[in-house]
């Protein structure tokens, strides 16, 4: 049953995850209370979505933009120079973060020691985290582009 | 707090079973489906009860148990007595043109 908890975004589960286990417990599982808990992670996420914010942006509209960048790939409204250009970018952006993360990794390696290196409580090894993050969405833009 | 926003039916409900006292989530979804005939679900319900905290209109009471109850703030009880004053409105009028009353 806790699975379904994990479907939650983590802020939302750090606040309410185990107060929504123990009524789960109390109601038992049922389609209808599957289908209810469906609608409340996608509600979750939607708030979660408007509210985090990315370079003061909020999150939302940066999905949305992407969103409107792959229909313009998609309908060909984008010229393949155009694409070809843009691949590249995401391409160098990719390589970059990789780089970065690597850097991060080994200099909190060298921080810490290599064991608690892995693990997220470090500042470095959060931003390695979010750069690896990073290196896999350019690097899949990339993969997008030149395929398209 | 900003403008302030039209919550959802489940949500008064939730305000309104807050105003006689202080519940946590289970009891909340009793008190709803006894009083109204009306089931909600954990997923409504915890959706809303965010909504509300973060509006200010409920707050929780830190207990160590896993239950964690709720009370309804003075914001809550202010914004609760508005909408209960707009819904009394609505329904004098939709009565009135009905002939009745």
């Amino acid at each position: 049953m806790k699975w379904y908890i994990y479907l939650y975004p983590k802020r939302w589960r750090e606040r309410y995850g185990i107060e929504l286990i123990t009524v789960l417990k109390q109601t038992g599982m049922s389609s209808r209370i599957m289908f209810d808990l469906l609608l409340g992670i996608i509600d979750a996420w939607h708030i979660e979505l408007s509210e985090r914010k990315i370079l003061g942006f909020r999150m939302s509209q940066v999905l949305v933009l992407i969103s409107l960048f792959n229909v313009l790939v998609i309908t060909r409204l984008i010229s393949l120079v155009g694409v070809f250009i843009l691949g590249q970018i995401a391409l160098i952006i990719a390589m970059l973060s990789f780089f970065l993360a690597m850097i991060l990794l080994v200099a909190n390696m060298f921080k810490v020691g290599i064991i608690p290196a892995f693990s997220m409580k470090t500042r470095l090894a959060k931003m390695s985290v979010g750069l690896m993050g990073s290196y896999a969405v350019f690097f899949i833009v990339f993969l997008v582009l030149t395929n398209s | 707090m900003g403008k302030k926003s039209r919550l959802s039916e489940p949500s008064l409900l939730i305000l309104i079973s807050l105003a006689e006292k202080n519940r946590h989530g289970y009891a909340i979804m009793e008190d709803i489906e006894e009083n109204y005939d009306f089931k909600i679900g954990p997923g409504t319900l915890y959706g809303a009860i965010s909504r509300l905290e973060k509006a200010g209109y409920i707050s929780v009471l830190e207990t160590e148990d896993r239950k964690k109850p709720y009370k309804m703030t003075e914001a809550g009880q202010v914004y609760l007595t508005e909408q209960i004053r707009e819904m009394q409105k609505v329904t004098s009028l939709g009565m009135t043109r009905l002939g009745l009353i």
